[in-house]
C-alpha cells in the first residue's frame, strides 16, 4: 500500500559510515506499542542492549522492524513505505537511518562511527540516579524477583494494605504514639539499637526493591540489575525496571508500587513484633519507615510518586518535558513540539506537575545556596567530631559506638559528596551547552580532553589529597597563630564588626579581603568555637582548592591518576616535616589561586584561559612573591611561541625575584614562619631529576625559582612554601608517569607489584605521620575570655588573632592594651593555663608570684596572721599563709577582721585553670558578724573585694587578678 | 596581787604611749600625721596583722603624732572621717610593713580628692658629728612648690604639695628656715638644731598663710623623742621652746614613775 509521498527535512550532513545495508545492533529489542500513552499519535519502543528504551515514531519503528542486515536502502523505502502507507525513497530511508536510528543506538555501526554517535547518544536525564553500582546481576534479580512474584497473586496484595491498616490501628490502640519520643530517647543511650534501626532501614530498603522487580517479573517484564547509589544528595537502593515501559498501564503501576506495597508488608511485622515486644527500636523504625513510605510518593524527584504519575498519564520521563512546557508557558510563546505531541489531558496534568514542582525545587535549590556556605563548615565540623569519636570508641574497643560512630559520619558525609557531584554535573551540562552552541556559530571545535581518570584512580587521587589535607589541618594551631596569620584574622574581624585595628602591610590586605569574604559568607566569626579557627578553616578551603587544582592540572598534562595520587600521597606522608600547619596567610591563598588558574590555562577554550589568567593574578596580587615562579612558568611556557612574552615574563620575575631577596614591598611584613628545609631540598631534588627530561625543563625551571624564592631567608622566603609544595607534587606525578613509561618493559607482574607496595607503603606512611590529636580543649578560648571577664581587672595583652577571638567573646576592646602587665602567650610567671597540648592558651605576668618582695611581705604577713590568736583556721589554710601562697587582699582583709573582734575561715578555693602558683585570692569565711561584714563591705579598693557571694553559713570573698602590686612590700604609698 | 597587775599593766601602756627617750636600734617606731589641709579630723585606726589595734582619735590638719613604739610587722592604717563608724569607708588606706629598729611617719598628704597615705621612712641614724638631719615634708597646698633654705643655704628646691624630701645634713646650731613658696608670702622658722639631732620640717597652711613646725624625729644618737609637737613656729612664730619641752618630756617621764611608786605604795599599804 503506498499513499502521499513522506516529506522529511533534508539532513545537513550524511554519514557516510551507514552501510548501505542497515542492520540491528546486537541485542535490541523492538518492543512495540507503547500502551496508554499520553501522547497524540502512537509510540514505538525499542530497547537497547545496555537497556536502555528508545521512543520511536510509527514511521521509525516499521522501519527498523524491516531492517534485517539484507535490505539495502531502496529494498527498505519500498518495504516501509507500503507499510506505512506513504511512498518512500532511498533518500528519505537514508536520512532517517542517519539521523534517527543510528543515533538511538539502535543500528550496528562502524566503531568509529558509533563512538562518534554515542558521544551524543548518552542519556544525562535531569535529576536521575547518576552516580551508582550495581550489585545484583540481571539473572540473579530475575531468581529474587521470583521468590517474591508470591506476593502479588490473587488477593494477597489487598490482604497485606488491609493488614498495614489493621495493625496501624493496633499501633495506636497499642499506644504507639506516646511512645515513640521515649523510645527514640532510649536509642540515643544504647548505640546498639541505633545499629539495629539501620541494619533494619538497609534490608527493608533492600526489599522494597526486591517489590518492584518482583511486580516487574510478575507483570510479564524482565527486571534489570539492582545496586546502591548515590540519589540527589541521599544513598539509595535502586533496581532496573526499565523493560516494564513494554507492560501495559496496569503492568507499570504495578512495578511502581510494587516497592512501598513489601513497605507495607515490612511495616505490618515490624509493627506487629512491636507490639508482642515493646522492643523500642522497633518502634523507631516502624515510625520511620511510615515516614519514608509516604516519602517515595513524593512526585518532584524520581522516587516512586514521580514514575507511578508518570505511568497515570502515560508519558515517561516528565523532567524531560518541563523545560518545553515552562518555554511554552512565556507571553506569546507556542507550544513546542514536545508539548504539542501530548493529549489534552497529559498536558494539563503535566503542566500542573511543573507549575508546583518549578517552585518548589527553585525555593529548595535557592535556600541550599544561602544555607549552604554556613552549614557546610558546621557539618564538617561535626564529621570531624563523629570521626574523631569514632577514633575514640576504636581506641576503647566499642564496637556498636565505633560502627554507629563511621555510619553518622558517612551519612553526613554522604548528602554533600551528592551536592558536589550535582554541581559538578551541573557544569558539565553547561560546559557542553557552550561547546553546542559555539559549534553551531562554526567555531573549530575545541580539542578532546584528556580521558577521564577511572573511578578507582579518582578514589585515590581523592584519598591521597584528603591525606594532605587532614595533615595540615590537623596540625593547625588550636591555641595561637603564626603573628601574620593572626594580624590578618585580627583584621578581618575588625573589618567585618566595625572595630579599629592595626592597619595591616600591603601585602596581607587581599588575604584580608578573602578572610572577611569567607567570614561573612559563612558567619564564621559567630560560628566557630574560637575566631582562630576561621583562620585554619580558610586555610584548609585553600589547601582543598590548591589540591584541586594540581589534581586538575595534572589531569590536563595527561597524568595518570595512580601517578597524581602517589605523589599525592607522598606529599601527605612527608606533611609533617615539609608543610606548615593550616594557617590564612597570603602565600597559601595565592598558592590556591594561582593552582586553580594554572589548571584552567591548560584547558581548552578562550574562556577557560583568561579564567586561568584573571585567577593567577589574583594569586599573584594576593602572594606577590608568586609573581617570579608565576612569570617563570609563563617564560618557559612562550619561549619557544612567543620570545617577547617570554623575554618580558624573565624581566618581571627578575625583578620580583630582587625585591623579593631585598623584602622589598612583595614581602610581607613581620616576621613569618619559615619554609622547612626539607620541602626546598626535595623540590630541587625532584626539580633537578625532572630537568633530565627534555618536556620537563621549563616546568623544572619554575619549580627551582619557587625553590629559589623559598630559600631566601625571611619573610617573602616563606610565603612561596604552599606554591612550592603544590609545584612539586605536580612536577613529581609528570615525572613518576615518565618513570613509568620507561618501566612500561617490566612485565605486568612485577609493574602491579610495584604500584601495590608504593601504595601500601604510602598508606601505611600516612596511618603513621598522621597527626594525633593534641587532645586541646575546643572551649579552651572561651574559658580564657570568661576568666579575664570574671576573674581578671585591668589590661591585657594579647597575640595577634587572638584579640579579635576575645572580643568576640566579650571582653571590651579596650582592655587589650599591648603594653599591659597580664600577657597571653607572655614570657613572665604563669597565671593561668586554659586547654591542653598544643592548643593551650598560657597567661603571664612579668612579676612571679612565688618569688620578690611582694611575695616575701606575703609570707611575712602570713605568718604573723598564723600567729593571730583570733584566726581560726584549718591547716591547709595555715600553711598557705605561712608559705606567702595567699593574696595581700586576703591577708589585709582576714587582718582587718581579727581585729574587730576574729575570724574562721573555711579554706582558700582554688580557681580551675589557674596556675598553683598564683596566690590564692578566694577565701571562705563562716560566721561572720554584722559588724564584720559591714567593715568588709566598707572596704576601698585596691582591698574592697570584687565579689561577696553568701553561703548557708557564711560568705566567700572574691578579688580579681592580678593584684595591684606591691600591696605589702615597698614602695609603701598607699592609694 | 590585783592592784600589782593593774600597776603593771599601766605602766607597760604608759610606757608605750610615751615611749620614753628609747635607742632606734633598738625599737620600731610609727607616729601619724594629718597633712591634708581641706580634709576634716579624722580618727586613725592601726591594725596589726598580730591582732593589735590602735586607735587615734580626733587628728586634726597639721598634727603630727609622737611616737608609738611597735611590734616590727606588717600592719594596715586606715583614716575614716572623726566619730564615722568602721562600718563606714575609709577615706584612705595602707598598709605598712615595719621592720625592727626602723621608725615611720604614716602621713595623710594632698588635698581630700586625692588624699594617699604616705609611709615614711624616718632616718634615725645619728648625723656626722656636728651636724643635724633635716627633711621638708610639704603639706600647704596653697603654697605651690617651695624652696626651703637654712641659714641661706639651699636645702630643698620645689618641694611640691604631698611630697618630702630626703634628709639633708646641714650644720647644727641656732639658725632660720626660710621658706620660699610658689604663691604667697614666704616664711621664715627660726629655730635651734642640736648636733646629732634628726628633723622634719613639716609646712601646713594657716588661715591662708604658710607656715612650718619641725618636728624632731631623733634627738642626738639616734634617741627618738618624746611627745607631739615640739616646734611649732610660722613666719611669726616665736623661739623654740625646746628646752622646755624636754622639761615637759622629762616631768612627765618621772610623772610615770610616780604613779607605779605611787601605785606599788598603794597596794602594800
Amino acid at each position: 500500500m503506498t499513499g502521499e509521498p513522506l516529506t522529511l527535512d533534508p539532513p545537513t550532513q550524511r554519514i557516510t559510515a551507514v552501510t548501505a545495508v542497515p542492520r540491528l545492533a546486537a541485542g535490541v529489542d523492538l518492543i512495540g506499542e507503547y500502551q496508554g500513552a499520553g501522547f497524540r499519535e502512537t509510540r514505538f519502543l525499542a530497547a537497547r542492549e545496555d537497556g536502555q528504551v528508545v521512543q520511536l515514531t510509527r514511521l521509525l519503528f516499521v522501519l527498523a522492524t524491516h531492517i534485517d542486515g539484507r535490505r539495502d536502502l531502496h529494498d527498505l523505502a519500498a518495504d516501509v513505505g507500503s507499510e506505512y502507507g506513504r511512498t518512500l525513497d532511498a533518500f528519505q530511508v537514508g536520512y532517517l537511518i542517519d539521523s534517527k536510528l543510528g543515533p538511538a543506538g539502535l543500528l550496528d555501526m562502524p566503531a568509529d562511527a558509533a563512538l562518534e554517535q554515542r558521544a551524543g547518544d548518552v542519556t544525562d536525564p535531569l535529576l536521575a540516579l547518576r552516580h551508582r553500582v550495581s550489585l545484583v546481576s540481571a539473572p540473579v534479580a530475575w531468581r529474587i524477583a521470583g521468590v517474591f512474584t508470591g506476593l502479588f497473586r490473587g488477593i494477597v496484595p489487598l490482604s497485606g494494605v488491609v493488614a498495614l491498616l489493621a495493625v496501624d490501628v493496633a499501633l495506636v490502640v497499642g499506644g504507639a504514639v506516646g511512645q515513640v519520643v521515649p523510645s527514640a530517647l532510649a536509642l540515643v543511650d544504647m548505640p546498639v539499637l541505633s545499629l539495629l534501626v539501620f541494619a533494619l532501614t538497609v534490608a527493608a530498603g533492600a526489599l522494597h526493591e526486591c517489590g518492584h522487580v518482583a511486580a516487574c517479573r510478575y507483570s510479564g517484564a524482565r527486571p534489570g540489575t539492582m545496586g546502591v547509589g548515590l540519589y540527589l544528595v541521599w544513598p539509595a537502593f535502586f533496581s532496573t525496571v526499565t523493560d516494564s515501559y513494554r507492560l501495559d498501564r496496569r503492568g507499570r503501576l504495578r512495578t511502581d508500587l510494587g516497592g512501598v506495597y513489601v513497605n507495607a508488608l515490612v511495616m505490618v511485622v515490624t509493627g506487629l513484633a512491636w507490639l508482642g515486644t515493646g522492643a523500642p527500636w522497633l518502634l523507631v523504625f516502624v515510625v520511620y519507615w511510615h515516614i519514608e513510605t509516604l516519602r517515595q510518593f513524593i512526585p518532584s524527584v524520581r522516587l516512586d510518586g514521580y514514575y507511578i504519575l508518570s505511568d497515570l498519564i502515560g508519558v515517561p520521563d516528565l523532567f524531560s518535558r518541563l523545560f518545553p512546557v515552562l518555554l511554552g508557558m512565556l507571553p506569546g510563546r507556542e507550544p513546542g513540539p514536545r508539548v504539542r505531541d501530548l493529549r489534552p489531558r497529559a498536558r494539563r496534568i503535566i503542566t500542573t506537575w511543573v507549575v508546583l514542582v518549578v517552585p518548589g525545587l527553585l525555593v529548595i535549590a535557592t535556600l541550599f545556596v544561602l544555607a549552604a556556605p554556613r552549614v557546610l563548615p558546621v557539618v564538617l565540623d561535626s564529621a570531624g567530631r563523629f570521626a574523631s569519636g569514632t577514633a575514640d570508641a576504636v581506641r576503647a574497643g566499642d564496637v556498636a559506638t565505633a560502627t554507629l560512630g563511621a555510619l553518622q559520619t558517612i551519612l553526613l558525609v554522604l548528602p554533600w559528596i551528592g551536592v558536589l557531584l550535582i554541581v559538578t554535573s551541573l557544569m558539565r551540562t553547561v560546559r557542553d551547552a557552550l561547546e553546542r552552541r559555539r559549534e553551531r556559530q562554526g567555531a573549530d571545535p575545541l580539542p578532546n580532553p584528556p580521558p577521564t581518570w577511572p573511578i578507582l584512580g579518582r578514589a585515590a587521587v581523592l584519598l591521597a589529597g584528603i591525606g594532605v589535607v587532614v595533615q595540615v589541618a590537623a596540625a593547625a594551631p588550636s591555641g595561637l597563630l603564626a603573628p601574620a596569620a593572626g594580624r590578618i584574622l585580627d583584621a578581618a574581624y575588625a573589618g567585618v564588626h566595625g572595630i579599629v585595628t592595626t592597619p595591616l602591610a600591603p601585602t596581607e590586605f587581599a588575604t584580608r579581603l578573602q578572610v572577611s569574604g569567607y567570614a561573612t559568607l559563612t558567619d564564621a566569626f559567630t560560628r566557630a568555637t574560637s575566631v582562630t579557627d576561621v583562620s585554619t578553616e580558610v586555610a584548609t578551603v585553600a589547601w582543598v582548592v590548591l589540591l584541586l587544582g594540581v589534581a586538575a592540572a595534572a589531569w590536563r598534562l595527561h597524568v595518570p591518576a595512580l601517578a597524581a595520587a602517589l605523589a599525592l600521597a607522598v606529599l601527605a606522608v612527608a606533611a609533617p616535616a615539609v608543610l606548615s600547619p593550616a594557617q590564612a596567610v597570603p602565600g597559601l591563598l595565592g598558592a590556591a589561586w594561582c593552582a586553580v588558574g594554572g589548571s584552567l590555562l591548560l584547558g581548552r577554550g578562550r574562556i577557560a584561559r583568561w579564567s586561568g589568567i584573571a585567577l593567577a593574578l589574583v594569586g599573584v596580587v594576593t602572594a606577590p612573591v608568586l609573581l617570579v615562579p608565576v612569570a617563570v612558568a609563563v617564560a618557559a611556557a612562550t619561549v619557544r611561541r612567543s620570545p617577547w612574552i617570554a623575554c618580558a615574563a624573565t624581566a618581571i620575575g627578575g625583578a620580583a625575584a630582587v625585591a623579593t631577596a631585598g623584602s622589598m614591598p612583595l614581602a610581607p611584613a613581620g616576621p613569618a614562619v619559615a619554609t622547612p628545609l626539607a620541602l626546598i631540598v626535595g623540590a630541587a631534588a625532584i626539580a633537578v631529576a625532572a630537568a633530565v627530561s627534555k618536556g620537563l625543563r621549563g616546568a623544572s625551571a619554575a619549580v627551582l625559582a619557587l625553590v629559589a624564592v623559598t630559600a631566601v631567608p625571611g619573610p617573602g622566603g616563606a610565603v612561596a612554601g604552599p606554591a612550592l609544595a603544590g609545584a612539586t607534587v605536580l612536577l613529581g606525578s609528570v615525572l613518576i608517569t615518565v618513570l613509568a613509561a620507561r618501566l612500561s618493559g617490566l612485565p605486568r607482574t612485577a609493574r602491579r607489584g610495584a604500584v601495590l607496595a608504593t601504595a601500601v607503603a604510602a598508606i601505611i606512611g600516612m596511618a603513621v605521620t598522621l597527626p594525633r590529636a593534641s587532645g586541646s580543649d575546643p572551649t579552651a578560648h572561651r574559658a580564657l575570655a570568661l576568666w579575664l571577664l570574671t576573674g581578671t581587672d585591668g589590661p591585657v595583652a594579647a597575640p595577634p588573632g587572638l584579640r579579635s577571638d576575645l572580643i568576640r567573646d566579650g571582653l571590651p576592646a579596650g582592655r587589650l592594651d599591648p603594653g599591659a602587665p597580664l600577657v597571653v602567650d607572655g614570657a613572665g610567671s604563669a597565671v593561668a593555663a586554659f586547654g591542653s597540648g598544643t592548643g593551650v592558651l598560657r597567661v603571664t605576668t612579668p612579676d612571679d608570684p612565688a618569688s620578690g618582695p611582694e611575695a616575701d611581705a606575703r609570707r611575712a604577713a602570713g605568718a604573723q596572721l598564723d600567729g593571730n590568736p583570733r584566726l581560726d583556721a584549718p591547716m591547709d589554710v595555715r600553711a598557705a599563709l605561712r608559705a606567702g601562697a595567699v593574696d595581700s587582699r586576703v591577708l589585709v582583709l582576714l587582718a582587718g577582721l581579727t581585729g574587730r573582734g576574729g575570724v574562721q575561715v573555711v579554706a582558700l578555693p582554688a580557681v580551675p585553670d589557674e596556675d598553683p602558683a598564683l596566690p590564692r585570692h578566694i577565701v571562705e569565711i563562716r560566721s561572720l558578724t554584722p559588724a564584720g561584714a559591714a567593715w568588709v563591705a566598707a572596704q576601698r579598693a585596691p582591698y574592697a573585694p570584687d565579689q561577696t557571694d553568701r553561703t548557708a553559713d557564711g560568705v566567700i570573698v572574691s578579688w580579681r587578678v592580678p593584684a595591684p602590686l606591691p600591696l605589702l612590700g615597698p614602695p609603701r604609698e598607699a592609694r | 596581787m590585783r592592784r600589782l597587775i593593774t600597776v603593771l599593766a599601766i605602766a607597760v601602756l604608759a610606757a608605750f604611749a610615751c615611749a620614753g627617750p628609747a635607742n632606734a636600734a633598738t625599737g620600731t617606731y610609727l607616729r601619724l600625721a594629718h597633712l591634708s589641709p581641706d580634709t576634716p579630723d579624722v580618727d586613725v585606726l592601726v591594725t596589726s596583722f598580730s591582732g593589735t589595734t590602735t586607735r587615734l582619735a580626733g587628728v586634726g590638719y597639721g598634727d603630727v603624732s609622737s611616737y608609738a613604739r611597735i611590734e616590727p610587722g606588717t600592719y594596715t592604717v586606715q583614716m575614716r572621717m572623726a566619730g564615722a563608724p568602721e562600718s563606714t569607708p575609709p577615706i584612705v588606706s595602707t598598709t605598712l610593713r615595719a621592720q625592727a629598729g626602723d621608725a615611720y611617719t604614716a602621713a595623710g598628704l594632698g588635698m581630700r580628692d586625692g588624699l594617699s597615705l604616705r609611709v615614711l621612712d624616718d632616718d634615725l641614724t645619728p648625723p656626722p658629728p656636728g651636724q643635724a638631719r633635716v627633711r621638708v615634708v610639704q603639706g600647704a597646698e596653697q603654697s605651690g612648690p617651695v624652696a626651703v633654705r637654712w641659714n641661706g643655704t639651699a636645702m630643698a628646691a620645689a618641694v611640691g604639695f604631698g611630697d618630702a624630701t630626703g634628709y639633708v645634713d646641714v650644720p647644727a646650731g641656732q639658725g632660720t628656715f626660710d621658706v620660699n613658696p610658689t604663691t604667697g608670702d614666704a616664711a621664715q622658722l627660726p629655730v635651734s638644731l642640736d648636733a646629732g639631732g634628726v628633723y622634719s620640717v613639716v609646712l601646713v597652711q594657716r588661715d591662708g598663710r604658710l607656715s612650718g613646725e619641725v618636728r624632731t624625729d631623733a634627738a642626738g644618737s639616734g634617741r627618738v623623742p618624746v611627745g607631739g609637737v615640739e616646734t611649732g613656729m610660722g613666719g611669726t612664730a616665736g623661739p623654740s621652746t625646746g628646752p622646755l619641752v624636754l622639761a615637759a618630756a622629762a616631768l612627765l617621764a618621772v610623772g610615770c614613775g610616780v604613779l607605779g611608786v605611787r601605785r606599788r605604795a598603794g597596794r602594800n599599804g
